[in-house]
């Protein structure tokens, strides 16, 4: 009943996604693939309320609108084994059915001309809720649908629920050169101005991350679209674990992200998970699934020193080591899941702190938090333990740098814009002539560039007091009025109250 | 037999007699009384009578000490007159020892130590009797041959006074005794016995052996009542080593003050041969036994102390058998304090109230809490005098059905909320009065007693203070996001429309500074709250639920109980070190001090929501004013009319609002600092506590309190 979160899947990688996503939810759950809960999992304890909610016949039903403008993806999970889970009423297909064709000014104009049933479609989901809590989106920014009409949606839901937190879990392309979709700088671009503005904050899975993790860390020599979204699936309802299994902390997203983004425009944030492994079904030969079957000793202190491994985060490295010595964390949550000894917790905390593992910024207080969760006790893992970072780490402008130098190279030629022109924001009509506006793509490279000189800027010290470039003195001087003249010395120095 | 109400009545006599209680009156006179005559008297006087033609009884007291025989003044030569006069003092003993046997009879109210003791005096006596009168027989056996010189083995003063003389012994050290036990009653009695039964006299220890043996009978009888099914027998209820304790009334029906005080050992009526350990053992066992049957309505007991019970029974009180003691009452108190256990851990569910408790009088069921804060804030707004306990509780209810913890319905009944009785205090808000109450009852109360829930209920206070706090933080980030958002759309209106907001461009660095300061504090309240929760709440926890299987009996239970409870709240501060004064006369924080300082640094934070959300009220109204304004500027260019009226009031947000707001807040800000300051001032000196790892999360305040005034904090890092 309270707090509920509104899961909003668009575009084909959204809907993928989405659909591992709520796989995993049931199977922690012991919901099965109709919704009913298991006889084993009534008694468990846990908020399926978040997510799910209650149907006349006591099924459980996604609080979850399907979204896309092509019919393949959601046309496969109708006919999978969760075809019934879904409320049919939720799922949203175009007319034509033939997608965005990779463009985001496509996605983003059909997104408005479709606003109606998409707005009474969320509309009637959040009339299920007794206290909405905010939004998930779940959308790849590179492609049309997921990027152009998720941001169209972005926007619209600030509209529409102005004190609605947006939570996005956005897939970020893989930037290498050769990539598919040759627009994919133009669509990230705009679909970052978004992500910038609109939403609350942003779990950022950078695709060729998640391709070297399934490599380098599964040793999948070519790993599949659901062996990737499976990692995804896996961060995702980790970041959850707090909400569905509630504790003495963290049981509202609000909270959560409250404590990990400390100045709203930089929420961009990064995931780490370990140990990292596929269900045991997914193709592990019979030796592989032996060992997966032994419950391996994880110690806290290994999880959280492992989360702080770059190897281990879902998004690429900066390209330099210079620049990532010199980034910060703004903040850490560390979710803890599993059969954990709090005593052991706080001694692992001190531990990092001494070896100073983490690098935090120093303009305000920040530390690693740590959220303890329950485990699903209905999903088998070969592991005691485990761990979700998310984190707020300044080293992820370098991914919005590569966004803007790529989107550079190809609007300095002019290249592919005449895709764009033809939708109504990107020209306008002088008489009966339409006369190309590329105002938006300059206005999108100005916020992202903005948001990237942000976080530059917290990398510094004085990040909090620093003179805005146009900002007069009386600016300064009216934020500075908050800070006190004297007395702030050692913070042990004996103040008597 | 010979009864003689002879003192009955008489003052008690505390002091030791000499023995010699005859007094002798000499005279100087001469002459020859037949030997056969004096033994006559002599065994008149033996026997108790009033005397005989030599020997008299008065009763006339002289110096306190009742009466006495007394020799005819003369006839009697002077060896038979001094031989004459031992008789005579056997005579005065038993006069002695049946008036004090009267007098322990007559005692009110009567003890059963005391009536076993003379039991065993008469029997005592009716063996010495038993000699008298054999003596008698001989004597008068005799006199009958005639009057003429003692024949060969005829009964002579000389001869009567060896057959006397170990009985002389014996009446002494049983007039002893009774007159040791006289004074003292049950218990004492026994333990004054017992003492004598150490004397180094062998004969001292043969005559008091059977009195001990005799008197410790009914006593150990009223253990084995005692042990075996928990009551006292109401004559000797007084002079047992448990004794009942008359509760006042508020506590007569509260099973914690019946288990904990209404059975209490009584030291002065232990015997010295039964150990503290096995009195405290005794004690225990028919205390939960008792227990068992006031409050548990339970039968199911004595099937199971039956074995030990027969065992018990069948052997017979003796106090030389203290081991076999020791081990029944050892098994008994095994057999009942593992039934009294099961009761309360499995049939009453002990752990179970203890899980809900956690849940929602510690706020560990975190839905729950979520749900409560939503639903009560606004009624909790409200000042303490206009809140109502019925909407409160139809929240509470309410929060109760949503959270997801699968408890049955018989334990959420029993959650309750609870405002203080009397008048709330002028500007008290709800937050300040409001709590949450566990009910208990039964006999569990014994372990849940209201001591032990005013210590919930002190932690509670504490831990929802927090947990607004917190709320109220994150609905400020939410407002601060809120003003972000407006900020932005203000600035997209500007670039479509070319007409911007005056001083708009003063708010995005007001911004991050509300925010730096939010977050710092948020920080102090998410570090205190992981303190609490990961080293006070958990640990202490994880140990009550560790040990409570493994505790011997309830008061083990209890004791693990109220150790967690204290360790939870001196961990939280409510409780610790009182302020001490050390030697240099600087005063040492007291835990009053540094719960005071947590307190004001809380309230501090709460006042950081004033101008938060004032400073995103303005910004919201700068955008409205925009949007009045461009629409105006629209509906003047349709109107075809050039407005200058428009131009002049071009929208602004007021300088002089947000220089108020950030001056608001550079208060708050200062008092939030100070009283931070001054609370992680005062920890060091909870030298009890482990603060280190609490105290760590601080150390960056400081830094990022420097680094924002620019100084060379800098360097951190």
């Amino acid at each position: 009943m309270p707090r509920e979160i509104v899961t909003l899947q668009v575009g084909q990688c959204g809907n993928q996604i989405g659909a591992e996503f709520w796989k995993k939810l049931c199977s922690e759950h012991g919901i099965n693939n109709d919704g009913i809960v298991q006889e084993y999992a009534t008694q468990s304890g846990d908020r399926k309320d978040v997510f799910f909610y209650q149907a006349d016949d006591e099924r459980y039903i996604p609080r979850a609108c399907l979204i896309d403008l092509e019919p393949r993806v959601i046309n496969g999970i109708q006919n999978s084994e969760i075809r019934n889970l879904f409320n049919p009423e939720n799922i949203f297909l175009s007319d034509h059915g033939g997608g965005a064709g990779n463009n985001w000014a496509s996605g983003y104009h059909q997104g408005e001309g479709v606003q109606e049933d998409i707005l009474d479609m969320i509309d009637r989901e959040v009339g299920y809720s007794d206290s909405l809590e905010g939004f998930t989106l779940c959308h790849s920014i590179a492609g049309g649908t997921g990027s152009g009409m998720g941001s169209w949606l972005l926007e619209a839901l600030n509209d529409r629920y102005p004190k609605k937190l947006v939570q996005t879990y956005s897939v970020f392309p893989n930037q290498s050169e050769s990539s598919d979709v040759v627009v994919q700088p133009y669509n990230s671009l705009l679909t970052l101005k978004r992500l910038t503005l609109n939403a609350d904050a942003v779990v950022v899975l950078d695709n060729t991350a998640l391709n070297r993790i399934a490599t380098e860390r599964l040793h999948i020599s070519n790993p599949s679209f659901s062996q990737v979204n499976s990692l995804v699936s896996t961060v995702m309802a980790a970041s959850t674990a707090t909400l569905r299994y509630p504790g003495y902390m963290n049981n509202d997203l609000v909270g959560l992200l409250a404590s990990l983004v400390p100045v709203p425009q930089c929420h961009f944030l990064m995931a780490g998970y370990t140990p990292l492994t596929l269900d045991a079904t997914d193709g592990l030969d019979g030796a592989a699934a032996a060992a997966a079957s032994i419950v391996r000793k994880t110690t806290v202190l290994d999880v959280m020193r492992r989360l702080l491994q770059p190897k281990n985060l879902m998004v690429s490295a900066a390209g330099r080591a210079k620049d990532y010595d010199k980034s910060k964390y703004i903040s850490i949550l560390n979710i803890i899941q599993g059969d954990v000894d709090p005593t052991q917790l706080h001694q692992s905390l001190m531990r990092i702190r001494e070896r100073r593992l983490a690098n935090f910024i120093d303009w305000g207080p920040a530390s690693i938090q740590v959220a303890l969760s329950r485990k699903s006790p209905f999903v088998r893992s070969a592991h005691r333990v485990s761990g979700l970072m998310l984190a707020n780490h300044t080293s992820i402008r370098h991914l919005f740098n590569r966004t803007l130098s790529q989107f550079d190279k190809l609007f300095k030629r002019n290249a592919f814009v005449d895709n764009y022109k033809e939708f109504p924001m990107f020209h306008r009509m002088v008489g009966q002539r339409m006369e190309a506006d590329m105002g938006e793509f300059e206005d999108a490279r100005e916020v992202v560039a903005a948001l990237s000189e942000e976080y530059a800027a917290a990398e510094s010290s004085d990040y909090i007091d620093r003179a805005d470039g146009g900002a007069s003195d009386l600016a300064t001087q009216l934020a500075s009025g908050m800070h006190l003249g004297s007395g702030l010395g050692d913070p042990r120095a004996p103040v008597r109250a | 037999m010979v009864r003689s109400a002879a003192c009955s009545g008489a003052a008690f006599e505390t002091r030791r007699r000499s023995p010699a209680s005859v007094a002798c009156v000499v005279s100087g006179a001469m002459s020859a009384v037949a030997e056969h005559v004096l033994v006559t008297d002599a065994l008149a006087c033996c026997a108790g009578l009033q005397g005989g033609r030599y020997v008299q009884w008065s009763e006339e007291a002289r110096d306190g000490l009742g009466g006495r025989y007394s020799l005819a003044a003369s006839g009697i030569p002077a060896p038979q007159r001094q031989l004459l006069g031992r008789t005579a003092e056997l005579g005065a003993l038993l006069k002695r020892v049946d008036r004090l046997t009267g007098e322990l009879e007559a005692l009110q109210p009567p003890s059963v130590v005391h009536e076993a003791l003379v039991a065993a005096a008469r029997r005592e006596l009716s063996s010495y009797y038993r000699l008298v009168a054999i003596l008698e027989a001989q004597a008068a056996a005799a006199s009958g041959g005639g009057g003429g010189a003692p024949a060969d083995g005829a009964l002579t003063l000389r001869r009567l006074q060896v057959w006397l003389s170990e009985p002389l012994g014996r009446l002494r050290v049983l007039a002893g005794c009774l007159e040791a036990a006289a004074s003292m009653r049950g218990g004492q009695a026994l333990n004054a016995l017992h003492a004598l039964s150490k004397h180094g006299d062998p004969l001292v220890r043969k005559v008091v052996a059977p009195l001990l043996e005799a008197a410790c009978v009914p006593y150990f009888k009223q253990i084995s009542l005692w042990v075996l099914s928990g009551t006292l027998d109401g004559g000797g209820a007084t002079e047992f080593l448990v004794a009942r304790e008359p509760l006042a009334p508020p506590h007569c029906d509260d099973p914690a003050a019946t288990w904990r005080s209404g059975y209490r050992r009584n030291a002065a009526m232990q015997p010295r041969f039964i150990s503290d350990q096995l009195a405290a053992d005794i004690l225990t066992t028919g205390k939960t036994i008792a227990f068992l049957r006031e409050w548990c309505g339970d039968t199911r007991w004595a099937a199971a102390i039956g074995g030990a019970a027969r065992d018990l029974a069948a052997a017979s009180g003796n106090y030389r058998q203290l081991r076999w003691l020791e081990s029944g009452v050892g098994e008994v108190k095994r057999s009942v304090s593992g039934h009294l256990l099961s009761i309360v851990m499995e049939q009453l569910g002990l752990p179970r109230h203890l899980v809900a408790i956690k849940r929602f009088l510690l706020l560990g069921q975190g839905d729950f809490v979520r749900v409560l804060l939503d639903a009560a804030q606004q009624e909790l707004d409200k000042s303490a005098r206009e809140v109502s306990q019925y909407t409160l509780q139809g929240h509470l209810d309410a929060a109760l059905r949503a959270c997801a913890a699968t408890e049955d319905p018989e334990v959420l009944r029993r959650v309750d909320v609870r405002l203080p009785p009397g008048k709330a205090l002028e500007g008290d808000h709800g937050w300040d009065v409001f709590s949450l109450q566990y009910h208990v009852d039964g006999p569990l109360g014994a372990v849940l007693s209201p001591d032990a829930m005013a210590g919930y209920l002190r932690i509670f206070r504490l831990l929802w203070t927090i947990k607004h706090v917190d709320s109220v933080l994150s609905q400020c980030w939410e407002h601060l996001n809120s003003a972000q958002r407006a900020l932005g759309a203000l600035r997209a209106a500007e670039r479509g429309c070319g007409m911007g907001v005056d001083n708009a461009e003063l708010v995005p660095p007001m911004l991050r500074a509300f925010h730096a300061r939010r977050a710092e504090m948020a920080s102090f309240v998410t570090s205190l709250q992981y303190y609490i929760e990961f080293e006070v709440m958990e640990p202490n926890w994880a140990k009550l639920t560790a040990a409570l299987p493994a505790a011997a009996d309830l008061d083990a239970v209890i004791a693990l109980h109220e150790g967690t409870l204290q360790a939870i709240a001196a961990g939280m501060f409510l409780d610790g070190l009182p302020q001490m004064l050390t030697p240099l006369g600087v005063g040492g924080a007291g835990a009053a001090d540094v719960q005071a300082g947590l307190r004001k640094t809380l309230r501090a934070v709460l006042d950081v929501q004033g101008p938060i959300k004032r400073l995103a009220a303005t910004v919201e109204q700068g955008v409205v004013d925009q949007q009045i304004y461009l629409q105006r500027a629209e509906d003047t260019e349709m109107a075809g009319v050039w407005n200058h009226g428009v131009i002049g009031q071009s929208p602004e947000i007021p300088i002089e609002v947000l220089r108020e707001v950030g001056a608001g807040m550079g208060r708050v800000y200062a008092l939030f600092d100070r009283h931070l300051r001054g609370f992680l001032t005062l920890l060091p000196a909870q030298s009890h506590l482990d603060l280190g790892s609490f105290l760590s999360r601080f150390e960056q305040v400081g830094g990022g309190g420097d680094a924002a005034s620019g100084s060379a904090a800098m360097g951190m890092e």
